[in-house]
């Protein structure tokens, strides 16, 4: 077994490594919400050689390689998302405890920011664009890559449902901001909620919870190994990665009062097209994504028979108020959260891939009621403050669950399962 | 950063519902029975080169069709007009021409009017400037250089007018039309004199007065009066006998 090493270049002209020596920590951190991944190193800098040397400044390219563990002897190197420095600062001289400080040097801890290169690089020019979303973000990306300064490694966009009927306009405004305020709010596909991001290898995503949820899993997320081999959870021959749990956390409904409203929501919506002349005003229940229970009281959503939301969308066409209702809906996707922290598994699992959890319950004949396949909606990579070993924090999420607990009757939970 | 400081926090979010007034320059005209107008927000759209997607909005008030000069006739005149339009111009209105910005303040003078000294001159000459007649009290709508309406919302006039010196009044004791502006002396004696000449009905309470080069009715009867009689006009008022029946002469009738 070998264990993962993670190296920092700045990369802008020749490729300087930033001694290893002289990182306490890091944090590499992604999700499905947002539109880029971003960083953070920490730099034991006593002396304040950083900032005499000015050898790090705000634009500077930063090349994360990863050499993972396991058991292969010979990994290959993964190159992680393009980053940029776009803040450094030290938060207090007299920080670096036992080390000797150079006062008047401006030492310590050397902190530096760092985000995926759009979130400075972008094609600004302005267009109009009346095709479907999912055109308009292959063209978007596409002719930004010639333009912006960076190339997207890989690009994964699903179609959408729209007809692209309405003319959006990009103005004065960057690729991603344009596509997560003009087009991801009205972008349904497959009559779901639409998902824009970076992953943490730099690929761009447009794509679906349930396209996403619906690939194979990318690795199995056991109890410690000790405990998954005495609870036989463990497959010595596996061909799906293992991984093994160090930490975790659990929610449900965690934005309950936000995911209460989604359960009976009526909706206004005025179509001011002459052609359509249609006003509504529609009542709509809340359809999980995948199949499942969602753990919310069935006489409790009946009891409400105003329904547990309401929302107005006045002067957008019909076709806009039903896509950003689906998408509005989409916090109902992260019913059920699970926070995984394993050994370093960028090149195993990032987000917008699938991983299965298999944990052990009071009865080892039973399986647990989190067990099954979750979706990778944020992940976190880090070097914990001055340990010389590597992590991978998953947010794991599903609006519903296979199994329930004995103790539970489904016939009492609001039924999720009816899309 | 304070707030007024950042270029964001200035404009309202792209995806608000809220409709927001902005000036826009008119692209084009659309094809018979489509009331929209095609426009060109400023100065967001400025330099969008996809001209064909250009918003094209509809009237703010139906059963009105706004138009313009539009970039299609004229790119570097083409006028202004006001929208009301999402944020992201997704949707919108025309609600009208609009004025330039002018000087350089609210508290600058603005003088890109019409111009009310040469209608009031064309009006006065043709004796149509009733007393109570006051520029306050005039709500004008000016067109263009070419027509003008006017309403005198105290009394309830009415002018319309054209710069070729057509003209229909309506005021509190007369009724004025005209078409041309020339002069009728040369054009009385000469149907194709070289100065136009004009047509004009004045109508009173008391007369009515046709002026015009050449006066053509075109009908089966003409009848004057209301004593069913047939009617012959001769320098005197006396009877006229012929061919056994008696012919009366019309009295105050002139020629």
């Amino acid at each position: 077994m070998i264990e993962p090493v993670v190296t920092f270049y700045i990369a802008d002209e020749a490729s300087v490594q930033i001694p290893d020596n002289y990182i306490r920590s890091f944090k590499l951190y992604a999700s499905i919400f947002s539109s880029i991944p971003g960083a953070e190193i920490i730099l034991s800098d006593p002396e304040g050689k950083f900032l005499a040397n000015l050898a790090i400044k705000p634009g500077n390219a930063i090349t994360m390689l990863a050499a993972p563990g396991g058991s292969v002897e010979a990994p290959s190197i993964l190159q992680m998302t393009p980053l940029r420095v776009v803040g450094a600062h030290n938060p207090g001289v007299f920080t670096s405890g036992e080390e000797p400080v150079a006062l008047g040097s401006l030492g310590g801890e050397f902190r530096i920011e760092l985000a995926h290169p759009w979130a400075i690089q972008s094609d600004w020019s302005n267009h109009a664009y009346r095709k479907k979303s999912s055109e308009i973000i292959r063209d978007l990306i596409a002719t930004g890559d010639q333009n912006r300064g960076f190339a997207f490694p890989s690009v994964t966009i699903s179609e959408s449902d729209d007809k692209g009927n309405v003319t959006r306009y990009k103005i004065a405004e960057s690729e991603a901001r344009f596509i997560h305020q003009k087009i991801l709010p009205y972008a349904t596909i497959d009559n779901q909620a639409a998902y824009s991001f970076v992953d943490e290898l730099g690929g761009f995503h447009f794509r679906s919870f349930v396209e996403m949820y619906s690939q194979a899993p990318k690795a199995t997320i056991l109890p410690p190994l000790s405990d998954s081999i005495a609870t036989g959870l463990h497959d010595p021959n596996s061909k799906v990665p293992e991984l093994y749990l160090y930490d975790g956390a659990w929610w449900l409904g965690r934005k309950f009062l936000e995911q209460l409203g989604k359960f009976k929501k009526v909706l206004y919506a005025e179509d001011t097209h002459p052609d359509v002349s249609r006003s509504f005003v529609a009542k709509l229940p809340y359809k999980s994504v995948i199949p499942g229970y969602t753990l919310m009281k069935k006489d409790f959503i009946d009891n409400i028979v105003s329904g547990t939301d309401a929302t107005v969308f006045p002067f957008r066409s019909f076709e806009d108020v039903t896509r950003l209702n689906t998408n509005n809906n989409a916090v109902m996707n992260e019913y059920f959260e699970v926070s995984v922290s394993v050994d370093f598994a960028a090149d195993v699992a990032t987000v917008g891939s699938t991983v299965q959890l298999k944990l052990a319950g009071d009865n080892p004949t039973k399986e647990h009621w989190l067990n099954g396949k979750w979706l990778v909606i944020a992940s976190e990579h880090s070097q914990h403050v001055d340990q010389l070993r590597y992590y991978s924090k998953y947010l794991l999420a599903r609006p519903a669950i296979d199994r329930l607990p004995d103790s539970i009757d489904s016939a009492g939970l609001y039924n999720a399962s009816m899309r | 950063m304070q707030p007024q400081y950042s270029d964001t926090a200035r404009q309202p979010h792209p995806y608000s519902d809220i409709l927001h007034i902005y000036r826009a320059r008119a692209v084009s005209k659309p094809d018979p029975g489509d009331d929209r107008l095609q426009v060109r927000i400023l100065p967001h759209m400025a330099d969008i080169m996809e001209t064909a997607l250009l918003p094209y909005y509809p009237p703010f008030f139906k059963g009105n069709v706004i138009v313009s000069k539009t970039e299609e006739i004229d790119k570097e005149e083409a006028e202004y007009v006001w929208v009301a339009a999402l944020p992201d111009f997704s949707l919108g209105f025309v609600l009208g021409v609009a004025n330039s910005f002018e000087a350089s303040g609210a508290s600058e003078k603005f003088s890109r009017s019409y111009d009310y000294r040469a209608v009031h001159q064309g009006l006065s000459r043709r004796n149509l400037i009733p007393k109570y007649l006051d520029y306050k009290n005039l709500y004008v709508q000016y067109w263009t250089d070419q027509y003008l309406e006017m309403v005198d919302f105290r009394h309830g006039d009415k002018y319309i007018i054209q710069s070729n010196g057509n003209m229909i009044v309506m005021e509190t004791n007369q009724i004025y039309l005209r078409v041309g502006s020339g002069s009728l002396d040369e054009a009385e004696e000469n149907l194709s004199a070289s100065v136009p000449p004009y047509s004009a009905i004045r109508m009173s309470r008391q007369e009515i007065r046709i002026t015009t080069p050449s006066l053509s009715i075109k009908a089966g009867q003409i009848s004057f009066g209301d004593k069913n009689l047939n009617l012959l006009a001769t320098a005197s008022l006396a009877p006229i006998f012929v061919e056994g029946a008696t012919l009366h002469p019309q009295k105050h009738m002139t020629l």
